[in-house]
């Protein structure tokens, strides 16, 4: 059972999101929907995975995926970026962009596309 | 009597002998007027040239070009082979900018009087010549075409500055629209997509509950997929509308950016005789970026930095353009629209530096140089919307432009500073380890 934190200030997508991902019986998840606990969270659950929402009010997915990248155990964890800030448009058939360190997956999402991004991004391949 | 001084007063040239063509078919007027030439009291006499009808005058004013430069033409309305107002037309179109005086008589004097208002410069009553009158006039009719040389010349500089405005004008409209037009959409697009995610989400629960739901409700859930489909789609339509209008965004080189907007600038780079040193670092990392856009930003930086050594005059006339990577320093923060490529302390940018030895801008003039419509160049050189344009379209890719005095030479250093695309940690030598490229010079090609 691999562990997935969900870091998204969206009340709604978060809970059916959970119940989804945790449903599959592959996955055991844990909603944050305010960024500010987001590090405490993370430090406590110890996801296997981080999905990361971009635009929240406060610290925003940028600020978080930095403070991630400081802390010694939790910059080792692999983040997909949540976002509807890219379109499908760009991020082609599978949904998915990837550039460097960053993967950027587009909302909306279907489950299938995101459960996959997520085993890719957790096997390294992505 | 007519002072000589008149002539250097009213001429900007040396004084020079008077060239008259006398357009006159009456014998007896023609001696009249060179008796009273003879008579005139000028240092140097006037040289009288004699045409006896339109058809000689305009031949000897087309064949002129420039080896007697008629002064004026004197000019008699009534000749063989034409009459009246058509006679100054004739003439008008052989020479526009030579000076006309008409040789009226008492016939036509009221056609001399109406010439006058609309084009010629003055009128000779032949019946009263003396030659103080007829230098006179001369010398006024001079005079008053020179005036109005001069006026059309101000009036075409006038008109071309206030086109150059409005083309400007336009410019800065359309920049301005497309970057509201761009945060609009991508600000709608953001707040639908989320409820899409959702309802999307939730669909994704229903379908995979087939036994509960029953035939019926799987129909229903197809049809609502399928609304989500549609509406993502138009929503990303839209997207793509605004992008289309404002940023074609795609992973790019800077380096290459730079090396094809100096390519295109290549002409202007011989024209002035400036040395364009490039000293790009390789390998860097890319940026994600509308190039063809960032092609323009580069050549009105560079051509900034041409034109501010041209006005300076400086002889050794360098500018540099520099590209290496680095970590931000600074916080960058727009809460009006929070992006992913925004910049952020410790984040890598790549920065573009261009390099002047025009002598820098004044601290005063340096924060204005921003403001649209704000110019140090000359008028008719610069609108004063190039670099309000250029950080527009940084801004656009969440970059931004800085300026500073630099000494040594002294100049002015223009910084474009873009969020690296990625991370290039642990594939790419360090910002302190630069490793530039051997600083390539462009030399400009032999005229």
């Amino acid at each position: 059972m691999k562990r997935v934190l969900i870091i998204d200030d969206d009340i709604a997508l978060t809970q059916v999101l959970k119940i989804n991902l945790d449903e599959t019986g592959n996955y055991e998840s844990r909603i944050v929907n305010v960024s500010s606990n987001a590090m405490a969270a993370a430090r406590e659950f110890k996801p296997d995975i981080i999905l990361l929402d971009v635009v929240m009010p406060g610290l925003d997915g940028g600020d978080i995926s930095a403070a991630l990248k400081q802390d010694p155990v939790l910059s080792k964890v692999p983040v997909l970026i949540i976002t509807a800030l890219v379109s499908n448009d760009e991020t082609g058939e599978n949904a998915v962009i990837s550039s460097g360190d960053q993967v950027m997956i587009a909302k909306p999402i279907r489950l299938e596309v995101l459960t996959k991004a997520i085993e890719d991004r957790m096997a390294g391949v992505l | 009597m007519i002072p000589s001084t008149i002539l250097t007063d009213t001429t900007t040239e040396p004084q020079k002998v008077l060239q008259i063509l006398c357009v006159e078919d009456n014998d007896g007027d023609f001696l009249l007027l060179r008796e009273a030439f003879k008579d005139s009291d000028l240092d140097s006499r006037p040289i009288l040239h004699r045409a006896t009808s339109l058809a000689e005058a305009v031949a000897k004013l087309l064949a002129d070009d420039g080896k007697v430069n008629f002064d004026i033409v004197l000019l008699d309305l009534n000749l063989p082979d034409s009459s009246g107002l058509e006679t100054f037309a004739r003439i008008r179109e052989a020479a526009p900018t030579t000076p006309v005086s008409i040789l009226s008589g008492i016939s036509d004097r009221n056609m001399a009087v109406s010439l006058v208002q609309s084009g010629a410069q003055d009128y000779l009553p032949k019946d009263s010549l003396s030659a103080d009158l007829v230098i006179r006039s001369i010398l006024f009719a001079m005079e008053r075409q020179r005036n109005r040389t001069e006026m059309e010349e101000m009036n075409n500089r006038l008109q071309k500055a206030s086109e150059e405005l409005k083309t400007a004008q336009m410019q800065l409209i359309q920049a301005e629209k497309l970057d509201s037009l761009g945060r609009l959409a991508a600000g709608v697009a953001h707040e639908v997509k989320n409820p899409l995610a959702t309802i999307q989400m939730g669909l994704d629960y229903f379908q995979r509950k087939e036994d509960l739901i029953g035939e019926t409700g799987l129909l229903i859930i197809s049809n609502m997929q399928e609304a989500v489909t549609r509406a993502e789609r138009i929503i990303n339509g839209m997207l793509d509308y605004s992008r289309d209008q404002n940023l074609l965004l795609k992973e790019s080189s800077i380096n290459a950016i730079i090396r094809h907007a100096l390519a295109l600038m290549q002409h202007e780079i011989t024209r002035t005789k400036v040395l364009v040193i490039e000293e790009l670092q390789e390998p860097i990392p890319s940026i994600r970026a509308d190039s063809g856009k960032l092609v323009q930003v580069v050549i009105n930086l560079v051509m900034n930095a041409i034109q501010s050594m041209s006005a300076n005059g400086s002889s050794d006339r360098s500018v540099t353009v520099r590209t290496f990577w680095d970590r931000l320093p600074n916080m960058e923060r727009d809460e009006g629209l929070r992006q992913w490529s925004q910049l952020r302390v410790r984040d890598p940018v790549v920065v573009v530096e261009i390099l002047d030895q025009g002598g820098g801008v004044s601290e005063d003039k340096l924060s204005r140089l921003f403001d649209p419509f704000y110019t140090t160049k000359p008028t008719g050189e610069g609108t004063g919307l190039g670099l309000s344009v250029a950080r527009n379209i940084v801004n656009l890719h969440h970059g931004y432009l800085e300026l500073k005095n630099v000494e040594n030479p002294r100049g002015l250093r223009v910084r474009m500073v873009l969020k690296a695309w990625g991370d290039p940690e642990g594939w790419l030598p360090s910002p302190e380890s630069r490793n530039l490229t051997q600083p390539v010079t462009l030399k400009p090609n032999k005229l």
